[in-house]
């Protein structure tokens, strides 16, 4: 028996007895039901024990799926919980609109049985992996002091709730695929890597590390935000971004930018040495005509590039506004 | 007429079986209330709300007809959610393709709530 606690929220109760039957067959026995998304919230706050999983239906009356979401999210201790779609609009822009808005992965009704199965397993493995890792890892023991952050910890993809467009790393792996099987004209993925995270934070605490990605996140949102994009952190300091909006891409002006963003920023350690972050950025690849099997492996790719790009350092470009304009094809 | 169940793990065939008794079930309220909704867009094309219920009716059942083993029905389904779903959007007025669609479409729930379901 799977020890997933599952919820599941659709206002159709042939859906819910669907569901039902599919999650059982499989061994999640541990499952909850609510007809809207007011019954959920209700639910969640009453539990104990948080939902490890949710299962949401987009199009309900009164509150739809994607706004349920996004107040779930808003929960403590619900920042990173796996949160699967199960709904019957399949428009590209829904599919946006879900992942921006914190979804873990996507499926279309008529669902497939096996599907449903698959996805549950993955989100069961990670559920665990991250409890091992706490057990690894136990903050509570530890508290702002603890000296060291774990290689475990350095390597850690982080959800980065909060800043805008930067959703996690698997579900920016699952955005694509469910994309690909629509349109992934004018998409486009580049990576950022930050050569020097792994050696200058392999002597500091967790929270110290955490607080840097977040800053170089905020760093490239600040540098995107005219854009439509969606970005992850793929562990270690380096970052995955999906431009959505079809413009060109300049990688060269855009690492320019992104350094003098973080200059800017002055940050520092806590013992306050400054802390000097260089970032590279890869050249962009194009999604379209990717298959879905290769839609995912392009974020790797992406990575690599911008680490060829950190290992042959470019010349710096000017950043004046006019070049900024000339930065994405305008 | 009688139909068979689609073929599905042991696992969960009776469970499934037992909804899909149910979708039938279900089909007899939705049809009628196709019914109503068809002949007040008969009368008045531009009723909206009629329209709408009609999306809506047809979006839940696109959502899981295939899945029970109504693959043609879902498909239907899913066709007119879709194109009432523009007409919605683009302020559109409803035109004789729709509402052909809609009649196939009212004909073939009323084909399956006859369905006799196997002992």
């Amino acid at each position: 028996m799977k020890t997933m606690k599952i919820l599941a929220v659709d206002d159709d109760p042939i859906i819910l007895d669907l569901l039902t039957e599919v999650l059982r067959a499989a061994g999640f026995m541990n499952l909850h039901l609510c007809l809207s998304g007011s019954e959920a919230l209700e639910l969640i706050e009453k539990e104990q024990v948080p939902f490890d999983c949710l299962l949401l239906d987009i199009q309900m009356p009164d509150m739809d799926g994607i706004e349920l979401m996004s107040k779930i999210r808003r929960i403590p201790g619900y920042g990173s919980t796996p949160i699967l779609m199960i709904t019957a609009m399949a428009d590209r822009k829904y599919i946006d609109r879900a992942f921006t808005a914190g979804a873990s992965d996507y499926i279309t009704k008529p669902f497939e049985i096996g599907e449903i199965h698959a996805r549950l397993n993955a989100f069961e493995k990670l559920t665990l992996d991250r409890h091992q890792l706490q057990d690894r890892n136990p903050v509570s023991q530890q508290g702002p002091q603890r000296s060291v952050a774990s290689e475990e910890e350095l390597a850690e993809c982080l959800a980065l709730p909060g800043i805008d467009g930067f959703i996690e790393y698997l579900a920016l792996e699952n955005y694509l695929l469910r994309m690909s099987r629509l349109s992934l004209y004018g998409m486009s993925v580049f990576g950022v890597v930050v050569p020097e995270m792994t050696r200058l934070f392999a002597a500091s605490s967790v929270y110290e590390f955490r607080f840097a990605v977040t800053d170089i996140a905020e760093a490239i949102f600040d540098s995107l935000k005219t854009e439509h994009f969606l970005a992850a952190h793929a562990g270690g300091g380096t970052f995955v971004c999906v431009l959505t909006g079809g413009t060109q891409f300049d990688a060269e002006g855009f690492e320019a930018l992104l350094r003098d963003t973080i200059r800017e920023m002055d940050l520092h350690f806590c013992d306050g040495r400054p802390m000097i972050l260089n970032p590279a950025v890869g050249e962009p690849i194009s999604l379209h005509l990717q298959s879905p099997r290769n839609a995912a492996n392009t974020l790797v790719q992406a990575l690599s590039r911008a680490q060829s790009a950190a290992n042959a350092p470019r010349g710096r470009v000017d950043t004046s506004r006019s070049s900024l304009k000339q930065l994405f094809g305008f | 007429m009688n139909a068979k169940a689609p073929h599905m793990d042991d696992g969960i065939s009776s469970g499934l079986s037992r909804i899909r008794a149910r979708f039938i079930a279900g089909m007899h309220e939705q049809s009628t209330r196709l019914e109503t909704l068809k002949l007040r867009l008969h009368d008045a094309p531009d009723d909206d709300d009629a329209l709408r219920e009609v999306g809506q009716i047809a979006h839940k059942i696109a959502g899981t007809a295939a899945t029970l083993g109504f693959q043609d029905l879902g498909a239907l389904a899913s066709q007119i959610d879709d194109s009432i779903h523009r007409l919605v959007e683009t302020n559109a007025r409803i035109n004789p393709d729709i509402v052909q669609m809609i009649d196939s479409f009212h004909s073939r729930t009323r084909q399956v709530a006859a369905i006799e379901l196997d002992g």
